[in-house]
Formats: C-alpha cells, structure tokens, sequence
C-alpha cells in the first residue's frame, strides 16, 4: 500500500512522461492518438502500487487533454504560419471530418457543466479511447448507462462540432 | 441551465417515431427545442459501441510554397484553406489553396493533381486560372487567379429579379464549360460562387472529389443530390441537382420553375444531363437574358470608353432605356459595395469608379463631384495594397482636379508619387493627373510636358489629345495642328464615324485650329463633335461643351443668331459643370454683339460668380472672367470697370508669366481703356 504522497508523485511522473511523449510526436510533424499515449504510460507505470488503478486512468486523460488544448493555445497565438492543431475524431469504420481542438474542448467543457457524468464519459471516450466497460468501471456505472450517456454526449459533439 | 433539460429531453426522445418526437418538442421552450432537434439530427442510434477516440494532428502552415509568399486568410473549408498570395515574378497577388495536411493520401495527391491538370486547361472567366501547383512538405498546393467580389449568399440580396436571373443562366453556363472537359463540381453551393468583374466565378472544382479520394465526405447537405448522399457514382446531373437548389434560392422567373423542378429529380436519369441541357432549358423557358450584373462589373471595371460603347449598344439613338438601364445597373452596384458585401479593397475601388462614372452620367455635375472628392477620401484609408491605394490617390486627385481644388489634387499626386517605384506602370496615370492638374491651374506648358511623357504608353490617346489641347493654348500652333492631324488619321483608321473617340479627335483637331484662327476648320470639327456626342450620349455637359466652342466660331464669323442660339443651349447642358462659367462668357460675349449689352454683363457677372466659386482664384479662367466684367461694363459707362479689370491684370500676372498673352490681352485692355 503506497502513502497518497507517492501516488501524487507517480501521477506527476505520469503526466511530465505523457507531455514528452506528446511533444515527440508532434514536433516530428506528425499525429498523436491520445489513446496509445495514455495507454503506453500506463504500461510504464505498471508494477507500481496504485491506491487506484482507476484514478490514475483518469487522471492520465484529463492530462493528456490538457497538452492538448494548451499546445493548441499556443499555436493558435502564433501570429503568422501559426497552423492550428487539429483534431480528427474516430469511430468504427469512419472518419469523421477533422476538428478544431479548442472547439473540441470547449463542447466537452459546456457537456461537462450540463451533466457531469456524460462529460466525463464524454472525455474518457474522446480523449482516452476506453472501451465500455473501462468506462462503466472508471466511473463506477452500469455498462448500459455508459452507453446511453454515449449516446446522448455523442450526438451532442456531432451536433456542434460536424453540424451545418 | 437549457443545455441540461436538453440532454434529459433527447434521452427522452431518441427512440420515439418523427411524431411523437414533434408533439414532445413543442412543450419544450425554443432553444432547448432546436438543441434537441441538432442532437436528432446528429444522432447515430445504429452505433452503440464506444470505440470513438481523437488522433490530434499538429499542422505548421508553411509561410511559402513555390514562388509564392502567403498572406492572410481568405476562407477556410473542409477540405482546406485560401491564402492571398503574392507571386515572385511577375509580381502579383493571387490566391493559393493550401489542402488540409490530413488529406494528403497517395489517393487524393494524385487526384489533386488530375484535377490541377484537367482546371489549367480550361479558359473561361467563370473558372480561375491556374498559375501552378505542387506539394510542400504534407501539404498540396494550387496557386489560382484571385477572384474578388461577393459571394452569391451576400450578393444575391442587393440583385434584383432580373439581375439574379442572369447571374443563375451564367452561372449554369461556367459549370457546363466544366462539364464539357469531364469536370464534376459536387459541392456547389452560393458561398463557393463570386460575383467577379466578368460575372459569376465557380470556386473550389475538382476539391470535392479529392476530399472524397482522402476518405472524406465532403459536399453540403441541403445542395447534394440523393445518389451523391447514397455514394453512388456520380455524374454531371449531382451538379445539376445543386444548381437547380440554387435557383430555387434565388427565388427566379417563375418561368423557369418547371425546369428547376425537373432537375430537382431524385432519379438523375430524369434530369437534365448536364450543365449545358439545363442551360438550353432555361433559354428555352424564358428566351434572351437582360442586363445582366456580369455588365455591371464589367462596367464599374471598365474605363468611360467603354462605358460610351456599352450605352450605345444599349441604345443608339441615346433617346431613353439605354442610359437609364446602365444607371440602375450601377446603383445596384453601389448598394453592394454599401452594404460591405464586398471585401475592403475592392470596396473602395468599386466606390471611387462608381463616383467617377455617376459624375459622367449626371446632369447636376457639382454635386456629384463634391461626393465623389468625399467618398475618395472616406475610401482611402480602408485600402491597404500599394497599388490600389497609388490608383486610389490617382482618383482622388482627379476628383479633386475637377473639383478645382488643385492644392489638393497635388498633394495626392505627391502622395501617389511617394508609393510609386520607378518604371511603375502607373506612373503614365501620374503624369496625367499632373498635366490635368497643370491644365487646371492654366499652365498649358507644363501640362503638354507631363502629357507627352504620358503619350507613348497611353493606348487610348488620350494623353495625345490632351497634349494638342495644351500646345494649341500655349501658342505652338504648328506643332498642335500636325499632332491633332495624327489622332485625327489614327483615329479614322480604327473607329466608325460615329464613336465617342471620333468626337474627342474631331474636338482636339478643331481646338487646334481654333487657337490657330483657322476658323472653318474649327467650325467644322465643333460640329461633328457636337454632333456625336448629341447622337451618343445625348443632350448633356458634353454636347454643351462642343455648342460652347461652336457659339464661339459663329460668334467670331459673324453668324449671331446660330452663336446665341448654342451659347444659350450650352449654359443650359453645363449648367452644374465647373467650368460652366465658360459657357456663360460665350453667352456674354454673343449677347454684347447682338447689342445687348445690359444682359451681357449680367451674364458676365455670372460667369465670374460661377468661376470664383467652382474652380477659384487660382485658375485664369477666373480673372479672364473679371475682365470680361470689366470691358463690358466700361462700355456701359459703368465706375467700377476700371478697377475689374486692375484687379483681373494683377491677379493674372501673378499667376502667369508677365507675357503670358492672357496677362497681355488684358493690360492691353487697361491701355484702351485709360488711353
């Protein structure tokens, strides 16, 4: 059983491992998936003792959400050949029209405020790419209301992100 | 808060049929109502797994790419950006599409570059040109013809029935230009059509299907054809289609419904082929096109010869229609530029033209001048490329030329002069609004030297015409009757007997036979400019400038009756004219010929009134006024003669050289009168 002291640490050594990792891939001019990021710090991690699994996952997302936007400040800032950081969302055999990364967080902000709990389904999903059941277990819900909330938070990005 | 109770509400709702959706929405307030029918519409109820997740891209855009430096951002799509660009060599701006970094699969860069290929082999105004293409770094690249103007979505507004009808048929036309070289569009929409100088320009073909090559879906709901939504193949009639929405849009002809109706099929087989079926149709249903906007831009665009050949396409005879129909074409022109449809650049381009053109169309001259002098000046600080803003300043300093305020007029030549490099090619206008402005201030050297610095370059002759009208007032007769002899020959060469430009080499010729006192040469010349303008342009400033000179030929040979009768036409025609003082000299002059001399020197009053307030004292024309004052009211014994024209001599001579024959005819005068 590790003191919460440590933990705290391990979830900082997480997140300086996650900024690295992000900022590789991005100053090779390349794309990152949040996901493979999030998940290969947590292969790092293992070994360690966590008071939960589950609050380090979480906490490892809302992270790598924040690289995110906060490069994406940047960027936009930049007066000239500033370029953006674009986000291009996934689902199961589609591809679905690339979006703005601040516009992204911005919806999942507002959902957030509006619901807690499909915000944060909202944000495991997008940002950590967990499947159902990691979700339902993270957040302590059943898998069917994790899928209903989806559902309802999906509609919701598609509507203000890809809508006319 | 709304957003919460709509979350609760498409919970509520996602699973009902379309009519309970309906019934259980119209409890709700409005905007949780429209967020609910969003989410509805958004909504994905096949999908219930959760294997949804981002992949960020992080995009450097390049501040160059080929010969082109990039600039600011024009618009922003799907499929990728439009920068204005400024090339290496030549030098020009022009628009470059940078495709979004996440559209460059092996796919869509050989599609890109099909379809480079395909577009740089099609000429037509409707479509811009492609200057060159290529990849930087992840990014591909057309470098295009910058197309300026309003959108179809802003512009179609300010159009009226006619106007947006002739917009839609030129349009249906540019795209079956397209159609013809195999080229698709499939995402027309209003916001990828201008209004350019030449009529309606298509934006963005070939990109569609690019997008589509990357795995994209690109094309905007309301304008794609079913098969194009099913994604099936797809044929010209998916572009039939989206046109026809967009004539649905502009609410057109209600002759041309049944058409829009058939291309509106949802099986293609049953709808116009292509572009150029519908284009028939559409001619069939409501026979020739009017006036259309293309001949507005073309106009506002185009310099005042042009304009003359327009108006005497329009009408011949110069009675009614032509004109009024052009006007009412410009007004539509200006009310967009009013109401910032158009960017701010070629606002203020189009603003300054428009002035300049109502000046030459309208009676009341004065008024038309002062508002141009103030839209040009409202105008030019919004204008911020060198050129247009040296071309802005050149305007300006002819309104303000015309508005006799020549210190002004020469400040903004200075301030042209500053922006301009050397072997500009605007510097011909330069020397032009130079020697205007020398000609203004009566000082016909130095204008005829600035306009034969223009004269090599200048193609309408204008610069040569002007040049004679100089050397004929600055005395060198013979080389302005050999020069105007020139145009005159040039002239009969290129143009009908009838032209606008036969009139100003009949004007020019006969002002340098004037000067040189061949009277029946100048007699004849001032007719036949009279007569065109009368035939082309009708009644109006013009044709009281050729009577004015006329009314001065007969006067001189003796013909009073003739003379006064165009005397008094031409104060009539010029009577909001700045220099409609000269014509109230000549009236002056005939009518102390015809013995009545009380009139006369009302009108000389007048004339002088006239000139002191419209061009000021420092133009000769003014003190030459006075004299005239002076001399006719010492023949009606009047006391303050002599002091007219003390004042008249003193104010020439210090403005002219003291043998200038202007300052010399007057101290002759003074002599008469004293001795």
């Amino acid at each position: 059983m590790q003191d919460s002291h440590s933990t705290a640490s391990l979830i900082q050594e997480s997140y300086r491992r996650l900024r690295q990792l992000a900022r590789q891939q991005l100053d090779a001019g390349g794309s990152i998936s949040p996901t493979d990021l999030v998940h290969e710090v947590f292969l790092r991690m293992e070994g360690h003792e966590w008071e939960s699994d589950l609050h380090f996952r979480r906490t490892a997302v809302k992270a790598m959400r924040q690289i995110i936007v906060d490069r994406a400040r940047r960027r936009g800032a930049a007066k000239r050949g500033g370029g953006a950081v674009r986000v291009t969302l996934r689902g199961v055999g589609e591809v679905v029209d690339p979006v703005d990364a601040l516009a992204l967080d911005a919806v999942i902000a507002k959902l957030h405020e509006a619901d807690a709990r499909r915000g944060q389904v909202a944000e495991l999903v997008v940002f950590g790419g967990f499947s159902q059941e990691e979700v339902a277990e993270l957040l302590g819900a059943s898998v069917r209301t994790v899928q209903r909330d989806w559902r309802v938070a999906r509609a919701l990005l598609r509507a203000e992100l890809l809508g006319g | 808060m709304s957003l919460s109770r709509a979350l609760e509400v498409f919970d509520a709702v996602c699973d009902l049929d379309a009519d309970a959706q309906a019934q259980a929405l119209s409890a709700e307030p409005v905007a949780v109502a429209e967020q609910v029918r969003a989410m509805l519409r958004a909504d994905e109820p096949g999908m219930t797994d959760l294997a949804w997740s981002c992949v960020v891209t992080e995009i450097a855009q390049p501040e160059r790419v080929g010969t082109f430096d990039l600039g600011r951002e024009l618009g922003r799509g799907a499929s990728g950006v439009v920068l204005e660009a400024t090339q290496d060599a030549p030098r020009r701006r022009v628009a470059v599409k940078l495709l979004h970094p996440w559209l460059d699969t092996p796919r869509a860069r050989a599609r890109f570059q099909d379809e480079a290929t395909t577009l740089a082999g099609l000429r037509h105004p409707g479509i811009p040109f492609v200057i060159a293409s290529g990849v930087e770094g992840r990014h591909q690249w057309m470098a295009q013809e910058l197309v300026e103007g309003p959108t179809l979505d802003l512009a179609a507004a300010s159009l009226d029935g006619s106007q947006r009808l002739s917009v839609f048929v030129e349009l249906v036309e540019v795209v079956a230009v397209a159609h013809a070289q195999g080229l698709v569009h499939l995402d027309l929409k209003p916001a990828n059509i201008r209004l350019g100088r030449y009529g309606p320009v298509v934006l963005d073909f070939g990109i569609a299907q690019v997008a589509g090559a990357a795995g994209l879906q690109s094309g905007t709901p309301h304008y794609m054809a079913p098969e194009q939504r099913d994604g099936a193949v797809v044929l010209p009639a998916a572009d039939v289609f989206a046109l026809a929405r967009i004539g649905e849009e502009l609410d057109l002809d209600p002759r041309v419904a049944p058409v829009l109706a058939a291309a509106l099929a949802d099986d293609p087989a049953r709808r116009p082929a292509d572009a150029a079926e519908l284009s028939r149709r559409l001619r069939a249903a409501i026979g020739e096109v009017p006036v259309s906007v293309a001949i507005v831009e073309r106009v506002v665009h185009a310099d005042v010869s042009l304009v003359n050949a327009i108006v005497r396409a329009a009408d011949p005879r110069g009675e009614t229609g032509g004109r009024g129909t052009l006007l009412s074409a410009l007004e539509s022109a200006a009310a967009l530029a009013d109401r910032g449809a158009l960017a701010s650049s070629p606002t203020a381009e189009l603003g300054l033209r428009l002035a300049l053109l109502r000046s030459f169309f309208g009676r009341d001259r004065v008024e038309a001048i002062q508002a141009q002098r103030d839209a040009a000046l409202a105008l030019l600080p919004r204008v911020d490329d060198v050129d247009l803003k040296v071309r802005t300043l050149l305007l300006a300093g002819n309104v303000a030329r015309r508005g006799g305020d020549t210190d002004q007029a020469a400040l903004h030549a200075e301030a042209a002069e500053a922006l301009l490099p050397e072997a500009h090619p605007l510097r011909v206008e330069l020397w032009g609004l130079r020697g205007w402005i020398a000609w203004s201030r009566g000082a016909f050297s130095e204008a005829a030297g600035w306009f034969e610095r223009a004269i090599p370059t200048d193609s309408r002759a204008g610069a040569l015409a002007m040049y004679v009208a100089c050397q004929a007032r600055a005395g060198a007769h013979e080389e302005a009757r050999a020069r105007a002899d020139e145009l005159m020959a040039l002239r009969q060469r290129t143009r009908d007997p009838d032209h606008p430009d036969m009139a100003s080499a009949w004007s020019t010729l006969a002002q340098a036979a004037w000067f040189a006192r061949d009277l029946p040469r100048a007699t004849e010349g001032f007719q036949e400019e009279l007569r065109i303008h009368r035939l082309i342009l009708g009644d109006g400033s013009r044709a009281g400038s050729a009577a004015k000179w006329l009314a001065r030929c007969h006067l001189a040979t003796g013909r009073l009756d003739e003379a006064l009768e165009l005397a008094e036409y031409a104060v009539r025609m010029q009577e909001g004219d700045p220099f409609a003082g000269s014509s109230l000299g000549v009236l002056a002059e005939t009518l102390a010929a015809c013995g009545r001399s009380k009139e006369a020197l009302a009108r000389a009053e007048e004339a002088f009134a006239v000139f002191l307030e419209r061009v000021g004292p420092g133009n000769p024309e003014t003190w030459k006024a006075a004299a005239r004052v002076g001399e006719l009211g010492h023949a009606l014994g009047r006391a303050d003669a002599r002091s007219w024209l003390v004042r008249a001599h003193d104010a020439l001579g210090a403005l002219l050289d003291g043998d200038d024959p202007r300052v010399v005819e007057v101290r002759d005068k003074l002599a008469a009168l004293e001795g």
